[in-house]
């Protein structure tokens, strides 16, 4: 269970841009759960995840990882529990090394980082089946560097390289916002069942409102640093995309935009 | 002009083959890590300098040349500490040791801006059982040959174990190796301690080879070994299975040649770094190579 608890984050303080986003936020998620985060721009979700990553650290408040206060934990050590999709497909990948080296990459996680070799040729056929699942033609192209796939493809090569490197959380940075709609309804069909397979307890900052709506067990809507709505279980599967869309305009139009 | 460039071939090889093990470790830094190394004109004399004491001390050439690389690991070592605990940006931390190690050089020399050996003391290249084996002119080629292709083989193995592939990734992207949770301010460290290892060694190696040391012997040692390093990947752009040791390896003899090419043309060694200077320029600026920047 991840918790967040009385965090405050003010951006630039003592300028005349000081902006103050989290006042004593709150949230806690249950282990299992899938939550997806909606808001407008600078409502704080992204914050949000760099806050729960460790990319930046909160002025007060604490954070729990399974009672373990990780507020102070340096970003690559929580990494060891939570695996992250980022909006740019280019981060999840070494855009020099080919898709093998990459998912062997991925695959030492979990192993000392010693003078073995790095690509253990038996696994070649494990990695094959795996890129095969995803439908993009990627295990036909094992020996290809990732800085020539395209975005969709880059994506779907590091939602593989995160299923190969366990963690039982998994941070969604608008993952599919970069993405063509066809790449991108792909990839959220990836999400869901890398969710549901892997008992995985997932956050999905995302801003379409249709995927939040569709997936995910818990739906949260955030506006200037607060929650706006927070919808789970029978109360997230009967809501209507009218209503969201209502709701989502109504605090737009609020801050003009 | 075309015969004094003939008759100096072999010499000009024999360097260019030294200077690869510098530009071997400038690739290590410039085109793995992403990380400009300055520290390299400091580290490349420290090698000739506690190579040459060592020697002069009586110690044999192997064990000499290991103090270099221990030399130079040591001040990879402070470079990396000095950007990433200290948080110093790159090129000032290279900046820092460079000035620092001048110093150090002369402390490790006894104060003596020029060391010499004295008539028969063994080398890497003279007076030890390998050397002795092989005819008097080939020595210093051969041997050096040997040794480059000997590192060449063992650096290709370490960037495709793990450790190498991590290092791999902390110069193509830092947020993989944060995604394995591993720190990758570390892995920073371990690639500087390996390039200016090799850097040291590299000095000493040329000092072997001159049985001489002098103090400004680094200026322009890291312009040179970026120099054979982008020749190289340029030379060699279009054929990707050469790997990049193969094209660093190229790149510093084909660099030497295009000094011995400018001397035979009558150029007087005080133009030396001119030449140096003028050639990295026509490389960066007609070799048709910019660095692209891959990610975001």
């Amino acid at each position: 269970m991840l918790e967040l608890r009385d965090i405050q984050k003010t951006y630039n303080p003592g300028t005349v841009r000081e902006l103050t986003l989290l006042k004593g936020f709150n949230l806690k998620v249950e282990k299992g759960e899938f939550l997806s985060i909606v808001g407008s721009n600078g409502s704080g979700k992204t914050s949000l995840l760099n806050l729960i990553c460790g990319s930046m650290a909160p002025d007060a408040g604490h954070i729990l990882l399974d009672g373990e206060d990780i507020t102070q934990k340096k970003e690559s050590l929580r990494c060891r529990r939570i695996a992250r999709i980022h909006q740019n497909p280019a981060m999840g990948s070494c855009s020099g090394m080919s898709i093998a080296e990459n998912m062997a990459l991925a695959e030492c996680k979990e192993k000392r980082m010693n003078l073995r070799p790095a690509v253990d040729r038996s696994r070649l056929p494990a990695y094959r089946g795996m890129l095969a699942e995803l439908g993009m033609g990627l295990e036909n192209m094992m020996n290809a560097r990732a800085g020539t796939l395209s975005g969709g493809q880059r994506q779907a090569l590091a939602m593989a390289m995160s299923r190969l490197s366990p963690a039982d959380f998994l941070i969604l940075d608008e993952h599919t916002a970069a993405l063509d709609p066809k790449a991108a309804d792909l990839i959220m069909e990836l999400t869901e069942r890398m969710v549901r397979e892997g008992g995985l307890t997932a956050i999905m900052v995302t801003h379409n409102l249709r995927y939040a709506l569709r997936y995910g067990s818990r739906l949260i809507m955030m506006h200037q640093g607060g929650i706006e709505m927070d919808l789970r279980g029978e109360e997230k599967r009967s809501l209507r995309m009218e209503t969201l869309l209502k709701k989502f305009n109504d605090i737009s139009i609020e801050c003009g935009n | 002009m075309l015969s004094s460039f003939l008759a100096t071939l072999p010499s000009t090889l024999e360097q260019g083959l030294i200077y690869a093990i510098l530009a071997l470790g400038v690739m290590l830094t410039y085109s793995i890590l992403d990380f400009p190394d300055l520290t390299v004109d400091g580290s490349f004399p420290l090698g000739g300098a506690v190579s040459l004491t060592l020697l002069r001390a009586g110690a044999g050439p192997l064990p000499s040349l290991a103090g270099a690389l221990l030399a130079g690991a040591l001040a990879g070592l402070c470079t990396g500490l000095i950007h990433v605990k200290l948080g110093v940006r790159a090129l000032f931390s290279g900046i820092i040791m460079m000035t620092a190690l001048y110093s150090v050089n002369l402390r490790v020399t006894g104060g003596q801006a020029l060391l010499t050996l004295p008539r028969g003391s063994a080398t890497l290249f003279r007076a030890n059982p390998v050397a002795e084996a092989l005819p008097e002119g080939l020595r210093l080629l051969f041997i050096a040959c040997l040794l480059v292709l000997l590192l060449k083989c063992l650096l290709d193995a370490f960037l495709n174990t793990r450790a190498g592939f991590l290092l791999r990734a902390a110069g193509d992207n830092e947020s993989v190796v944060t995604g394995l949770a591993r720190d990758k301010g570390n892995v920073k460290i371990v690639g500087l301690v390996l390039a200016n290892a090799l850097v040291a060694l590299s000095g000493g190696v040329l000092c072997h080879a001159q049985r001489m040391f002098e103090v400004s012997m680094g200026t322009g040692a890291m312009v040179m070994g970026l120099a054979s390093v982008i020749i190289g990947t340029n030379l060699f752009r279009r054929l990707e299975f050469v790997k990049g040791t193969t094209a660093a390896i190229a790149g510093a003899i084909l660099y030497r040649l295009c000094v011995a090419a400018a001397i035979s043309l009558g150029l007087a060694p005080m133009d030396m770094k001119l030449v140096t200077a003028a050639l990295f320029l026509a490389i960066l600026a007609f070799g048709g190579l910019r660095k692209e920047k891959r990610h975001a």
